[in-house]
């Protein structure tokens, strides 16, 4: 975070703009990122598989937000993507025998690759037509999980075991988060960047007013394909991360409850921001686990809690919808804004 | 021979109940701009419904049917006005997430309520096979299949002759225009959201009494899906033909594509896999309008 903070006085391609607005943030993603690489190595595995789940969720969600919410094109399939990260990296390491980080960078070529596939037909038609077809896609590469045992072994998934790199063994699941935290800030890092290059200034035009984006010359089509094969690169390595972490790639979680997940990640966590995307991975991760808690501690039928939740998570997003449609994101600015001035009175920005 | 026309029979029955369903999402669209992903929970909880009202009151399967849908039309005006009507102007992603998110909550009701066993409708109906002269056809099905033409003859019916199906039609043609001589939109939409929840509760109770209910009846409203884009998005008579079209590949191809490739569930996929192709073939499906925008 601080290279590139330094980065932008270097560069000033994109118009000098940096990647974080002001001090407190760059000093805070700092903090944060260090923080979080030390405090988990004293952590209980619990805790650090819950911390790398969200980390590995935020940069999913990234490619998500960065498709849905910058470039306003919806899919319904991000989960179904991930998957096919997962599964091709699984099969570049274990039956090609190649290296990790050249599989997790493949898998995310290959994953860009599937989307496109479904996904370019409808980057000419109209939103609507896009949130179809990745629905299809979400029913047929579930459906193709299932039976392409030379991919995936067995209908439920294929064990992976533990991730490696040049001899090196991630036995030690704290470990491993650093790997994963460090893929996520690389992520980040690029997400800010695109978006405050011409480029994602591009998606966002195209996303409000397209007839007026190309009348000022913006380049719909490449546009389009852009986002959308940046955001399936993040799902394909994120859904890599995501089976080395569990070192079993289960079939299940790629369904289209987690793509739904998904969505909901990004809506109530905030449209086309980083934060907003980590954020919401926060929510979408925890918010199971303190159900789940409060359920056993207060039902004694134990069968209601699955339902319940259900339940709950329906109602969060359709409240979500209707009252804070802009997400959390917001609420935290104003929150982080206030801080600021509290901290940082006299020159902040 | 005999396999063949079973499976077509099948097919054209399952696809007439699709092409019901399909009529319901597409009048939403067409009436609000709305992507209904909730329609497959309608015709769930519609099935539920009809089942715990069959059983309560006693008051046979076709009383409890009639019953169903007025409270189907009473939940759909709540959902509409609750709900839907505030998100009148809000982007396609947030109006399409709060009917998922409505889905849900339909899904986990059925859950509390009901459980996820599969229930069954009381047989009330002898089932006896009918010779069609070239294959026997339960007779439950035959009723089925009529259900579903009367419903949509009197869908048609209601549409071509009345006032309000002609507002509705003005409604779904232009919006701005139909504002512009005095129609009111929000009774439109609401009117929608009526006829969707009740073609959704019919099919619901008609593949209750041939399957037996469970959660999943509510994959229904997904197989929809690709019968609305083969027909067209817009296009009602188009996507009625598209439905049992869609109903007729998913038979055969759960029937037979099986025996040759060896892959199971390839019916249910098959009907996708056509939507995908339609997509890079010919968007606008059978009958819709040719709508290709910002390219």
């Amino acid at each position: 975070m601080k290279q590139s903070a330094e980065k932008h006085t270097e560069h000033s391609a994109a118009n000098g703009l940096p990647l974080l607005e002001t001090r407190f943030e760059r000093y805070g993603a700092v903090v944060l990122v260090l923080g979080l690489a030390v405090g988990s190595q004293f952590l209980s595995g619990y805790y650090v598989s819950l911390l790398t789940t969200i980390t590995i969720f935020s940069l999913a969600a990234m490619g998500l937000n960065l498709l849905s919410g910058n470039a306003g094109l919806i899919s319904i399939a991000h989960a179904a993507f991930m998957g096919v990260g997962a599964f091709t990296a699984a099969w570049f390491v274990i039956d090609m025998g190649l290296p990790l980080m050249a599989a997790l960078f493949l898998a995310g070529i290959v994953t860009a690759g599937v989307g496109l596939l479904f996904g370019l037909p409808s980057l000419r038609l109209s939103g609507i037509y896009l949130i179809l077809a990745t629905f299809a896609a979400q029913i047929i590469l579930y459906w193709f999980f299932e039976q392409a045992l030379w991919l995936t072994k067995s209908p439920d998934g294929r064990p992976v075991g533990i991730a490696s790199i040049a001899g090196f063994y991630f036995d030690d699941s704290a470990h491993y988060f650093l790997l994963v935290l460090a893929f996520t800030v690389a992520g980040g890092v690029v997400y800010l960047n695109l978006l405050r290059s011409g480029l994602g200034r591009s998606m966002e035009a195209i996303r409000e007013r397209p007839v007026v984006a190309q009348l000022m010359g913006m380049n719909l089509q490449k546009t389009k394909l852009v986002a959308f094969a940046a955001g399936h690169f993040y799902a394909g390595l994120a859904g890599a991360l995501y089976g080395w972490h569990l070192q079993f790639v289960a079939t299940e979680a790629f369904n289209l409850m987690r793509s739904i997940e998904m969505l909901v990640l990004i809506i109530i966590g905030g449209l086309g921001s980083l934060s907003g995307a980590v954020l919401g991975a926060i929510f979408i991760v925890l918010t199971p686990e303190l159900l789940d808690m409060a359920g056993n501690r207060l039902l004694d039928d134990v069968s209601v809690i699955a339902p319940m939740r259900l339940g709950i998570f329906g109602m969060l997003v359709v409240l979500f919808l209707l009252y804070e449609p802009r997400g959390m994101a917001r609420s935290w600015r104003k929150l982080m804004r206030y801080l600021e001035s509290k901290l940082f009175n006299m020159n902040s920005k | 021979m005999d396999y063949f026309w079973g499976l077509l029979i099948n097919g054209v029955l399952v696809g007439s109940i699709y092409s019901m369903v399909a009529l319901g999402f597409v009048l939403i669209y067409k009436a609000s701009k709305v992507l209904n992903f909730a329609q497959g929970e309608l015709l769930m909880i519609g099935a539920y419904i009809c089942l715990e009202l069959v059983y309560q009151l006693q008051i046979g399967v076709l009383g409890a049917f009639l019953l169903t849908l007025v409270l189907m039309s009473v939940m759909a005006i709540l959902i509409e006005r609750l709900v839907l009507r505030r998100m009148m102007n809000a982007p396609v992603m947030s109006v399409v997430m709060v009917t998922i998110g409505i889905g849900i909550i339909l899904r986990s009701i059925v859950l509390l309520v009901w459980g996820p066993i599969t229930l069954h409708f009381p047989a009330w109906i002898r089932d006896v096979p009918v010779d069609l002269g070239f294959v026997r056809v339960s007779v439950i099905y035959i009723y089925s299949f009529v259900t579903c033409l009367v419903f949509m003859a009197g869908f048609g019916l209601f549409f071509r002759y009345t006032r309000t199906g002609l507002v509705m039609r003005a409604a779904a043609s232009s919006q701005v225009a139909a504002r512009s001589v005095g129609v009111p939109l929000h009774r439109v939409f609401a009117l929608a959201w009526v006829v969707a929840a009740i073609v959704s509760a019919a099919g619901g109770v008609i593949t209750g009494n041939i399957a037996g209910l469970t959660p999943e009846l509510s994959a229904y409203g997904v197989r929809v899906f690709p019968a609305v884009i083969l027909g067209g998005l817009d296009s009602i008579v188009g996507t009625t033909i598209a439905g049992v079209i869609i109903g007729v590949i998913e038979e055969l191809g759960g029937g037979y594509l099986r025996d040759w490739t060896g892959l199971s569930g390839l019916g249910t996929v098959a009907p996708f896999i056509v939507l995908i192709i339609i997509l890079w073939i010919r968007p606008q499906g059978l009958m819709g309008t040719k709508e290709v925008e910002r390219l």
